[in-house]
């Protein structure tokens, strides 16, 4: 997810939460809602919203932290481990398995599930 | 009563019989977000129906080294988001005590086939209280322990940086044989650490005891509060030092929960897009595949991707998820500061006992506040236990909270394992109950 920092427009009140605009989240998460779940979630997110903005009042150290929840100071040996087999690829792949390749749908223009 | 609790999925599975070995003769229940091969994983939702996991999850590689018997898939709220498994695509998990009341959740259907004797333990997982709260509810011991203690190799990820898979037993004692098998580093989960399970020799007359006020002095129902003091009793009596800690930061780390949490499950479900995992419904366009697709996602999980996708949006990113993460720290260190002084924390796992099915779907912030007293461990990567300490005026379990430093999960189950030597709540049995 690229973050592009504080840049782009702050409005005063952060938390405008009349501003929340579902659509476009939707549109970002790839989700379809059907109109009664519009419905449901106009008011329920902002209720959301408004009970986890009280963090907003905890005053906390300015400095951006990396979250990081432990030391990656062992690392494993750079050696290839086992995986799947072709067979068993195949197996799991089945029917959608030609030429040695897992059929998928395509993703750029129509597909063809010839 | 196994149809009548819906504490399983997929009845039709032929359990896995084990073999030799320290699990030899146990029946252990398998929450359905946890990889078995040839076996199906859903996460109880519409959009994994059908699917059949291509492997073990490490977890359950162990488990069956260990001779265990897999006897199902248990049942789990959706991608295990929420705290009453009512948002299961495959309905409710009822609570044996009461089938009127939920069994807690996300691992609901775990801690009900614990406490109906359905299996001897389970597994189930915790982000936010997920093994906990349901144990809680259902009159069981559940720990979740020290963040990467145990692999998540084989475990659907909902918030990464919490997830922890833990066991569920009547007793402390197998919920120790289980833990200590699961346990450890495995190099397929980059998160574990160098854990060796090692039996913590207690004295009670050496424990400190901290009782965090935050917690206690929330709005918690009076039976739920007078059980919890009885065990703060026993403890004084057996010569453990009790003393009042104050952890400021802990009353917000409900929120911030539930700003991390919406934003890794964003990213983590994500995947789920009609290309990789078998469910898909056609449309004109990729994006309609996806969106189409991910329209089988249920209520709950569309909220939490929505706040997530919020709280991860430019303009919002800083206030809200980065806000978060700094009071995490800062909770965090809190904890290490506390443990410097006591070597427990004990509060009661809930404010309530089991509430009734029905009673709070409608309103998701009431929902969520159920786990006010389990998501300081979550987000401190602390283990902590909940054990049964008493029951209700209408026979409703009631649990108490046992939390320690990192690393010392052997602690808390000496504690509670001492407890049950001495009392009964765990070994009593829900009668039947009307439905």
């Amino acid at each position: 997810m690229s973050r592009l920092g504080t840049v782009g427009i702050l409005t005063p009140d952060m938390t405008d939460l009349s501003s929340v605009d579902l659509d476009h989240l939707a549109a970002l998460a790839r989700l379809s809602l059907t109109e009664d779940e519009k419905r449901q979630f106009a008011t329920e997110l902002p209720q959301i919203i408004a009970f986890v903005d009280q963090l907003q009042q905890v005053s906390v150290p300015e400095e951006t932290p990396t979250k990081r929840v432990v030391d990656l100071g062992d690392l494993r040996a750079d050696e290839q481990a086992e995986g799947l087999t072709a067979q068993q690829l195949a197996a799991l792949a089945d029917p959608a398995w030609r030429d040695g390749q897992v059929v998928v749908p395509a993703v750029f223009g129509e597909a063809d599930n010839a | 009563m196994p149809d009548r609790l819906n504490a399983f999925l997929h009845p039709h599975l032929t359990p896995i019989a084990g073999g030799d070995g320290p699990l030899s003769g146990m029946s252990i229940a398998i929450k359905d977000n946890i990889a078995v091969q040839d076996w199906p994983l859903t996460a109880s939702s519409k959009i994994l129906e059908g699917y059949i996991s291509p492997y073990d999850a490490t977890v359950i590689q162990r488990l069956k080294e260990a001779g265990a018997t897999l006897n199902g898939k248990t049942n789990l709220d959706e991608f295990a988001m929420g705290s009453s498994t009512e948002t299961s695509a495959f309905g409710v998990t009822r609570n044996p005590w009461d089938t009127n009341r939920v069994a807690g959740g996300s691992s609901g259907g775990s801690a009900a086939a614990v406490a109906a004797d359905l299996c001897t333990v389970a597994l189930g997982s915790d982000t936010g209280g997920s093994i906990r709260q349901p144990s809680a509810f259902c009159g069981v011991t559940g720990l979740k322990p020290t963040y990467g203690a145990v692999s998540r190799y084989g475990l659907i990820a909902l918030a990464p940086s919490f997830d922890v898979i833990g066991p569920l037993a009547r007793s402390a004692a197998e919920v120790e044989k289980v833990f200590a098998v699961i346990s450890g580093r495995d190099e397929l989960d980059q998160t574990t650490i160098d854990y060796s399970y090692e039996p913590y020799k207690l004295d009670l007359s050496k424990l400190r005891v901290g009782l965090p006020t935050e917690p206690w002095n929330l709005s918690i129902d009076s039976e739920v509060k007078a059980a919890n003091q009885q065990f703060v009793d026993w403890l004084r009596a057996k010569g453990a030092t009790i003393v009042d800690v104050s952890m400021p930061t802990s009353p917000q780390a409900l929120n911030a929960y539930y700003i991390i949490l919406p934003a890794e499950a964003s990213a983590n479900l994500a995947r789920f897009d009609g290309i990789r995992y078998k469910n898909r419904v056609d449309g004109d366009t990729l994006l309609d595949r996806y969106r189409q697709t991910r329209a089988l996602f249920g209520s709950e999980v569309k909220r939490r991707i929505l706040i997530g996708t919020f709280a991860l949006s430019v303009g919002h990113y800083d206030a809200y998820y980065q806000q978060a993460v700094r009071v995490q720290g800062q909770i965090i260190r809190e904890f290490e500061t506390v443990f410097e002084t006591v070597d427990v924390l004990v509060n009661p796992t809930t404010p309530t006992p089991a509430f009734k099915i029905g009673e709070k779907a409608d309103d998701p912030v009431a929902m969520y506040q159920s786990d006010l007293l389990t998501v300081s461990a979550n987000l401190a990567l602390v283990p902590s236990l909940s054990l049964p300490v008493g029951f209700s005026q209408n026979c409703l379990p009631i649990g108490g909270q046992l939390t320690a430093a990192r690393g010392r999960d052997n602690l808390l189950l000496a504690l509670a394992k001492a407890y049950q030597v001495e009392t009964d709540h765990h070994t009593r049995r829900p009668e039947e109950n009307d439905g």
